[in-house]
């Protein structure tokens, strides 16, 4: 691959994946508030 | 006054993962895999990046916030949450969403369902040496005259009735059991299926080429609007924004849910996974390039013509083939199915609400009709002629030639000879050799192999004149509805064109009693 290739790549691939890491970091660090409700499932 | 129907429990994701995964499910789907590649390489390869970017920052995740604050806040489906929002107004846009999924699904069905035959045509390469000439003649059996008829195919009726039984079943055993359920089985089974295929992909020669194409920067496209309508047009399909999906799944939380990161995960995943099948595509597509002598330019698709000709004659010609074509169509199934669930909920959901019945007489109210107009519209030798295409169709049958491919990013390339009624221009030569998967691909397009007007020997060929698009459009060379264009527009592709998814908890009766 040419290096303006592998560059756009990689940059692609920090942003959109780094991204959803990030997102699911910053999810997953607070408590499920939602699971404390006593609402019955079906 | 009728007495009101009895409560019942009400319906909720158990648990906020439930709804994160079932809400990739919805966003991850067909249009990830065979319409962003094409979208990115057409719109500036690597620079689309940034247009994608912000569009995903600025309209994709606020609007997806929207929705799911819509649904949450007024627990119901569209049509009941935007009353709720803002009278009967805004009830008539929720009226239209589930009027939009209710057309959606019945097509989207169809192709599940093809996708569904193709792997286990996989296993055999049932295609041959003309997957083309395989799907309009041996699967679809094409008929000759476009219209409406209704001469079944086995081959495509029960498949498609058996998609729909798979998920009006889903469906009809609730959200958690059905819906979540669902998703929580599938989603993982397409995320390890579609990285093995990438994996496999990045190690077929000509995969770099590929990718190169892929993610070389054309950094004049992003002065041209057209990349940025591209991107969020792009963004807003991809993410099922605004088409009542989100608003009806959000509508299904608990009270105390972090809806922002919930939104932000699944709008990055969903993005995430549009730039892992991005590599995979043009991984083999580069691989297809390598294998017929041709640029990756020549074999670029997208759509139906991607998935159903071009990656089965990839998968012929790569060494392990059977098994890329099984873990390439198993992945378009699990995303359409996982997609195709909350299309259908949308309208469920909407009629539910509107007599106050049950989710099981309202898949039988609508569900079962929606599965019965599929079949026998789609089901037929006639089902490729529906509509926004018959018209189009029947004049390529009747066309000698005549076909315009803007790259916006590479070159301009008029491959025939124009329409005898059309005025005569400049012939710009393709450089390559034989021209197969079709940018579109159509009915009755040239078999796999050299085009008809490609004859003669690559170095007889002229070189490739580059124009930018606004001068190509000058000269009456551009997108579709400019005079002069002839460009062949795609199989009935539901990405382009956008793509192209018990009683509510306060409400004691139904809601058209209310």
């Amino acid at each position: 691959m040419t290096s303006i290739a592998i560059t756009m790549l990689v940059i692609s691939l920090l942003t959109v994946w780094g991204g959803l890491g990030l997102a699911a970091w910053n999810l997953f660090r607070r408590p499920d508030r939602s699971a404390e409700e006593d609402t019955a499932p079906e | 006054m009728s007495a009101p129907a009895k409560s019942a429990k009400p319906e909720v994701f158990s648990s906020r993962n439930f709804f994160i995964v079932s809400a990739i499910g919805s966003a991850v789907g067909l249009g990830n895999i065979w319409r962003f590649p094409y979208v990115a390489y057409t719109n500036g390869g690597g620079a689309f990046l940034i247009p994608y970017l912000i569009a995903l920052l600025s309209a994709g995740i606020p609007l997806l916030f929207f929705d799911y604050a819509v649904g949450h806040r007024y627990r119901g489906s569209a049509p009941l949450a935007l009353r709720r929002l803002g009278g009967k107004a805004t009830e008539a846009i929720g009226w239209w969403q589930v009027l939009v999924a209710f057309v959606i699904a019945i097509y989207y069905a169809a192709i599940v369902a093809w996708a569904a035959m193709y792997m286990f045509f996989s296993v055999t390469k049932a295609w041959g040496t003309d997957p083309e000439a395989f799907l309009h003649d041996e699967f679809l059996h094409v008929a000759e005259t476009p219209g409406v008829g209704f001469d079944f195919v086995p081959g495509l009726l029960i498949p498609i009735l058996a998609v729909w039984l798979v998920t009006l079943g889903i469906l009809a055993r609730g959200v958690n059991k059905g819906l979540a359920r669902a998703n929580m089985i599938f989603m993982p089974l397409l995320v390890v299926m579609f990285v093995m295929l990438v994996v496999r992909s990045l190690f077929l020669p000509g995969s770099a080429e590929g990718l190169n194409h892929f993610f070389t920067p054309d950094w004049a496209a992003l002065a041209d609007p057209s990349v940025w309508a591209a991107a969020y047009s792009q963004i807003f399909f991809s993410l099922s924004v605004g088409f009542g999906i989100m608003l009806t799944y959000s509508s299904y939380l608990k009270r105390k849910t972090d809806l922002t990161g919930s939104g932000l995960v699944v709008g990055f995943a969903n993005s995430s996974f549009e730039m892992l099948a991005g590599i995979g595509v043009f991984a083999a597509l580069g691989f297809m390039a390598q294998a017929q002598g041709v640029g990756v330019g020549d074999v670029v698709s997208s759509g139906l013509t991607l998935a159903f000709v071009a990656f089965p004659t990839i998968i012929s010609e790569a060494p392990g083939g059977s098994l890329m074509g099984v873990l390439f169509f198993g992945s378009l199934v699990f995303a359409g199915v996982t997609s195709m669930i909350s299309i259908i909920e949308v309208v469920i959901a909407g009629v539910r609400d509107k007599l106050g019945v049950s989710r099981t007489r309202a898949i039988v109210l609508v569900g079962v009709p929606m599965a019965l107009i599929s079949t026998s519209l789609l089901a037929t030798t006639t089902g490729i002629y529906l509509p926004g295409h018959h018209r189009r169709v029947r004049e390529q049958a009747g066309h000698p030639g005549g076909r315009v491919r803007l790259r916006h990013r590479r070159r301009l390339v008029l491959e025939t000879a124009p329409h005898p009624a059309a005025p005569p221009r400049p012939v710009l030569q393709l450089q390559g050799g034989p021209c197969l998967g079709v940018d579109h691909g159509r009915p009755g397009a040239p078999r796999a192999g050299l085009h008809p007007d490609h004859g003669g020997d690559r170095q007889d060929r002229h070189p490739i004149r580059r124009l930018p698009p606004r001068a190509a459009r000058r000269v009456g060379l551009g997108h579709g509805g400019q005079p002069g264009d002839t460009r062949r527009p795609p199989l009935a592709d539901p990405m382009a064109t956008g793509t192209q998814p018990g009683v509510r908890r306060e409400r004691r009766r139904p809601w058209a009693r209310g």
